[in-house]
């Protein structure tokens, strides 16, 4: 198999980069006085002057965390077999809504009032309505609606005095029927939904005979070889391309079922087949949750405020009262940073003994999870603050125009009811199981072909893994979550 | 052990964050000079700002665009004044500390929820919280409008002017009907050479020509006209429909137009690609009197005239 190294510059101490696709430096092929990488690569696998003997650590350092995400929700139980690659939730609709009155009616015990399209059709008679007057609002009761020149609700005041109902926002807040009333109008409640898919992830690698009988001088479970190697490093790429897209991804056009017209056709003549991502929650906040900044995210400060100003975009999602402010470690250290310098009285412990903030486990839907989080409590709010070391990975989430390494992000705790009294995770991802031959299914599938595979599949002296994955992400409810951006850098 | 305060009175309690302060110089925030100090419009005006970011949902029971669900205004932006020539910093700010700092809980917070409300955002000037965010949009820099904003700032809005969007909307109705008469009024004799230099097949039938012409002109009226009141269009189309007919040819072995019949050299082009080409001829026979010449031969070739003498091929 040719060398090319390209790509792995050595600085005199170590590789600046791999490039997956070429051959690895540290096996056979790769001689003293070589082109590429020469000499100092090969000091990896041969043995040195006697006299010039060095100490290896043996273990080699996981530096890499990429995968943490989803790990935290496997942790957490946050998953969820799926029958189909396509997924929806569906939501039931505001019970109420604010009232949109364009013109109201001067000095009378009754009038019409003009309203837009959506008020009038909301709106039934019999239905109270809190008005605005010049001075203060009223309770007005609707009488009757029509159409004519204009979405009317012609309306009396409940205390019969004279009122001036001003151009505003009104509140339907109840409704009053006369004794021995025939029914109401019926009020139609619409359902939302909302649909995300699941997404193919497969990694493979490739390694053959020789390079895999090439001793190394690192030890991967025990074993002097690459190929633990390989597959412990194959294995957490693959599981941090699901955690990455669970959380930057981005909901495709494209999907399973729509593959006509597409560009790939099945090499065994199966087809045409397309593609599918899945939305992440990034996705899900930016476009359906709360988003904003601090006043002083420029300089990278978080105030009571600005806690304060949050809470009451929350409050008015109906948000529940326990949330994970996860985030990049920059990010969390600037909320940090803001808790250690509260007074006291700022923050009320939950443990009651103490003040301030402490350190605890997180727990999540019953399971505690030892992920060592800040906690604290404000306003009926209890926050858990912790640091994804995934958000902060340059190397990924430092695209242009990212806020995500910059962001707070609030992720409600615990379960959303359901209509009927059930509950349900605010979120978890969802897999297609995968065949697994051997094992019947698993979420992930370990396929080894060729020669060198446990049960070899033809002659090729070589050794071909493939790890493949259907997921996508979840989310119920994205309204209650919230995303505020708390730095600038 | 602390006693949760009732979510209710809470959302009330947070109110007084949210006071109205007028729009004010207040230390070095909105220090901004006279002329570009923002000026209300008449009370009672309406005002109407647009959000900019939408995005698509192919879940969505809808196809159009879906805006964001609650996003909060910056309160602080930065704005450049021409007359001092110097960048300045403006914000919703109600008081400073004595570092000069904005005093966080004098900083008003502006939520909004541009899906709810159509993508739209109307102040009604005359009520002091309006005015107040009126003024601070005037001069926020992710104010697509203002025209001394930042433009490092990703724009978040735009001031909606009905009047210039009713003027524009006009105008692109006038331009289509002005443009759909031209191409209507287009004789039988030239339609194959409108046709081919706008791209289409010079060997439909009359009726489909007119159609695509025709059709052109209603989908990109502008630059219909464009095309029609350039000096150079008469030429442009002729040479193009000479190709068509293979009345002469881009040789591509030397980067030359040349007769088909006589493979004399027409004019050297720059390369091979049609524009080029189009373009080296159409200079050529406006700027030299041989060109000029090479071109009557050329039109009266495409009408199917008697040839005259063929101009010498140029050396």
């Amino acid at each position: 198999m040719p060398i090319n190294n390209a790509g792995n510059a050595w600085n005199g101490q170590q590789f600046t980069g791999s490039i997956a696709n070429v051959d690895k430096p540290y096996v056979s092929g790769n001689r003293p006085g070589g082109t590429n990488n020469g000499t100092n690569t090969a000091s990896l696998i041969q043995s040195t002057s006697l006299l010039d003997q060095r100490d290896i650590y043996k273990q080699l350092v996981d530096l890499q965390d990429d995968a943490e995400w989803l790990d935290f929700m496997w942790m957490a139980g946050k998953k969820e077999a799926t029958s189909v690659p396509t997924y929806f939730s569906f939501f039931n609709d505001k019970l109420y809504k604010p009232i949109t009155i364009t013109t109201g009616f001067s000095a009378a015990t009754g009038g019409t009032l003009v309203t837009d399209q959506d008020s009038y059709a909301f709106v039934v008679v019999g239905d109270l309505i809190r008005v605005p007057l010049t001075v203060g609002s009223a309770v007005v009761r609707v009488t009757s609606k029509n159409t004519t020149g204009g979405f009317n609700l012609v309306v009396a005041s409940v205390t019969n005095t004279s009122i001036t109902v001003t151009a505003g926002t009104g509140s339907a807040f109840s409704n009053a029927q006369v004794e021995g009333s025939l029914a109401p109008t019926a009020r139609r409640w619409l359902v939302g939904k909302l649909g995300n898919q699941t997404q193919i992830f497969r990694n493979s690698l490739v390694i053959t005979d020789v390079q895999n009988m090439s001793k190394v001088e690192l030890e991967f479970n025990g074993k002097p070889y690459i190929l633990p190697y390989e597959m412990i490093q194959g294995l957490q790429k693959h599981r941090g391309d699901i955690s990455l897209a669970m959380w930057l991804g981005e909901v495709s056009a494209t999907t399973f079922a729509g593959a006509t017209g597409s560009s790939y056709s099945n090499p065994s003549g199966l087809g045409d087949y397309n593609y599918q991502t899945t939305r992440g929650m990034d996705s899900y906040i930016d476009s359906y949750g709360i988003t904003g900044q601090t006043t002083g995210f420029a300089t990278g400060t978080f105030t009571l405020p600005d806690l304060t100003s949050i809470e009451a975009q929350l409050i008015a999602n109906r948000a529940p009262f326990e949330y994970m402010m996860a985030g990049s470690t920059a990010a969390v250290a600037t909320i940090s940073d803001f808790l250690k310098n509260l007074p006291s009285s700022g923050v009320v412990s939950t443990s009651g003994a103490q003040s301030g903030i402490y350190s605890g486990r997180l727990n999540v839907d019953g399971r505690e999870v030892d992920l060592e989080v800040e906690k604290f409590k404000h306003a009926g709010f209890t926050f858990n603050l912790k640091a994804f070391k995934v958000l902060s990975n340059n190397e990924v989430m430092a695209y242009t125009n990212s806020t995500v390494q910059k962001s707070i992000y609030f992720l409600p705790m615990g379960k959303v009811k359901t209509v009927g009294g059930g509950m349900v995770d605010y979120f978890r991802y969802r897999y297609l199981p995968q065949p697994t031959p051997g094992q019947g299914s698993s979420e992930t599938a370990e396929i080894m072909t060729g020669g060198l595979a446990p049960t070899p599949t033809n002659q090729e002296m070589n050794l071909t893994t493939t790890w493949t994955s259907n997921m996508g992400l979840e989310v119920f409810a994205p309204s209650k979550f919230a995303k505020i951006q708390v730095n600038n850098a | 052990m602390g006693v949760a305060i009732p979510p209710l009175f809470y959302f009330f309690k947070q109110q007084k964050h949210t006071q109205t302060m007028a729009f004010r110089k207040i230390g070095n925030f909105n220090d901004l000079s006279p002329k570009v100090f923002p000026k209300l419009p008449p009370r009672g005006t309406v005002v109407t700002y647009r959000f900019l970011q939408t995005f698509d949902d192919p879940y969505a029971d809808t196809d159009e665009p879906i805006y964001k669900a609650v996003v909060q205004l910056p309160s602080l932006s930065i704005c450049f004044d021409p007359e001092k020539n110097d960048w300045v910093e403006v914000g919703l700010v109600g008081a400073i500390e004595p570092d000069g700092t904005p005093t966080s809980s004098r900083i008003r917070r502006v939520w909004q929820r541009p899906h709810e409300n159509g993508g739209l955002m109307s102040l009604t000037i005359g009520k002091s919280e309006d005015d107040e965010l009126y003024q601070y949009l005037e001069v926020a820099s992710f104010n697509l409008s203002n025209p001394n904003r930042d433009e490092n700032v990703q724009p978040m809005l735009e001031k909606v002017d009905y009047e210039a969007e009713a003027r524009e909307a006009r105008n692109e109705i006038k331009a289509k009907l002005e443009a759909v008469k031209k191409a209507s009024s287009i004789e039988s004799k030239d339609l194959a050479r409108y046709a081919s230099i706008l791209g289409y097949d010079i060997n439909d039938t009359e009726e489909e020509l007119r159609f695509n012409i025709e059709n052109f002109a209603i989908e990109d009226p502008f630059d219909f006209l464009d095309r029609m009141d350039d000096t150079s269009f008469e030429i442009d189309s002729y040479i193009s429909l000479a190709l068509d007919k293979k009345i002469v040819f881009i040789s591509y072995e030397d980067n030359k137009l040349k007769w088909s019949d006589t493979k004399g050299e027409i004019v050297k082009t720059p390369d091979t690609e049609m524009e080029s080409v189009i373009s080296a001829y159409t200079n050529y026979v406006m700027n030299s009197k041989v060109g000029k010449d090479i071109h009557e031969e050329l039109v009266r070739m495409v009408n199917n005239e008697q040839p005259s003498k063929k101009p010498a091929p140029k050396k």
